[in-house]
């Protein structure tokens, strides 16, 4: 082995890249070489320096830098006072849900305006209809035979998925925690509705059936959210 | 138990416990906290900064990019999820930041050579018999930032970084055996150099 040979091979050698053969061929040629042997030594106290070089440390106005910098990007976002459209327009959204979990929320989305629109029509005809619109009159003191009833199954598989998503999503993305709150805060607000509607009247189907389509909504929410790990 | 089992035990410890805290710093920054982004600032500045510096041999460069690196950390924390440590999270970004910052200057990194052929670093004769004396640190990082950008780049990234050619490769689009021919030269260059200066 000539002197070139082995010195383009030097950095091979040392970080353990070659065959055996090859590796034995180095050193044999080492122990005869006196000038290849000293440029091997450098090679490897170079390498062992690199790998304990300390920290330096930028300029103490360096956060100050960066703080101003942070401070600027805030103020030039949209204010709050923004409509929310305009609000949700601006937003950049990070993708972080999975298709189906994407569908679950579009969906409460269009059962909550559906439901707000039937709910509010009920709500103008059943006020014109009761006596006096008290929802504590005589007539509806009692639960009357055809009142219908959630299925128990749905309502203990919600109660079990809210308990064991509450467990999870602390260790959620915060985002993602975000728009899960948002969406059951808005499913329990239309649900509550039809809770209203329903205490004045028990009777209302339509309210029943929204009442029992948002559960069904939630639990399949819940579901899609159980499995963020 | 040994000395250097306890000792190992202690580091591993200390490790989960900063990543833990870098994980609730993480989130807190994520939702507004300003504070537990400070408290990032100061946990990992340092080692964002002499990155920097040591990939681009400039102190000026290497704080606007340590300033750029977090203002990239305060936009987009929300995307750091803890699947990975926030330290490799926050050095993969930083790597970014310096290559798009050298392909912004027009840096090719795949340029191998200053001064020609690799024989020209080869040590014929008694050129140097003598083994080179120890090298302080000072002097190699001097040293360091005199590399051309090509072998100064593959040279941080593998023997201060700790990086395998394979994902040096990958980073900078080249194939593992430019990288290793990057680091070998990186390495004769270096040894030429600290040789003038000692």
């Amino acid at each position: 082995m000539i002197c070139s040979e082995c010195q383009q091979r030097l950095s091979d050698y040392l970080d353990g890249h070659l065959s055996i053969g090859e590796g034995v061929r180095i050193e044999q040629h080492l122990m005869s070489c006196q000038i290849c042997k000293v440029v091997h030594d450098d090679l490897a106290q170079i390498i062992k320096a690199s790998r304990a070089l300390p920290l330096h440390a930028p300029s103490p106005v360096l956060w100050q830098r960066i703080q101003a910098q942070i401070t600027l990007e805030a103020e030039a976002k949209p204010q709050t006072s923004e409509s929310w459209w305009g609000q949700l327009r601006n937003r950049q959204f990070h993708l972080t849900l999975s298709f189906p979990q994407l569908a679950a929320v579009a969906a409460a989305f269009v059962f909550v305006i559906a439901s707000t629109i039937v709910l509010t029509q009920l709500s103008t005809r059943n006020l014109s209809s009761v006596t006096g619109g008290d929802p504590n009159s005589l007539g509806n003191i009692g639960r009357p035979l055809n009142v219908p009833v959630l299925p128990e199954d749905l309502e203990r598989q919600v109660n079990e998925y809210t308990n064991l998503v509450n467990k999870r999503k602390e260790s959620w993305d915060p985002k993602v925690r975000e728009i899960f709150e948002r969406n059951m805060a808005i499913l329990d607000m239309s649900m509550d509705e039809c809770q209203q509607q329903l205490r004045r009247n028990q009777t209302d189907q339509v309210a029943f059936d929204m009442l029992r389509m948002a559960y069904q909504k939630k639990l399949e929410i819940l579901q899609d959210f159980a499995a963020i790990e | 138990m040994p000395d250097g089992a306890i000792s190992e035990l202690i580091q591993v410890t200390i490790e989960a416990s900063n990543t833990v805290s870098d994980l609730e710093l993480a989130a807190g920054a994520a939702a507004g906290d300003v504070r537990a982004f400070e408290r990032l600032y100061e946990l990992h500045h340092r080692r964002v900064y002499s990155l920097c510096l040591r990939m681009l041999g400039s102190a000026v460069e290497a704080e606007d990019l340590t300033q750029e690196v977090f203002l990239q950390v305060y936009r987009k924390i929300g995307s750091f999820r803890g699947e990975s440590a926030f330290t490799t999270w926050l050095h993969r970004l930083t790597v970014n930041q310096v290559l798009m910052h050298f392909r912004k200057r027009g840096v090719k990194l795949e340029q191998t050579t200053e001064e020609g052929d690799f024989t020209n670093v080869v040590v014929v004769g008694s050129e140097r018999p003598e083994a080179m004396p120890i090298v302080d640190r000072i002097a190699l990082d001097k040293a360091i930032s005199e590399l051309p950008p090509g072998y100064r780049t593959v040279f941080v990234l593998h023997d201060v970084e700790g990086h395998e050619h394979e994902e040096i490769a990958t980073m900078l689009g080249c194939s593992v055996g430019t990288s290793k021919s990057q680091l070998h030269k990186a390495r004769m260059k270096l040894r030429q150099l600290l040789t003038k200066k000692v």
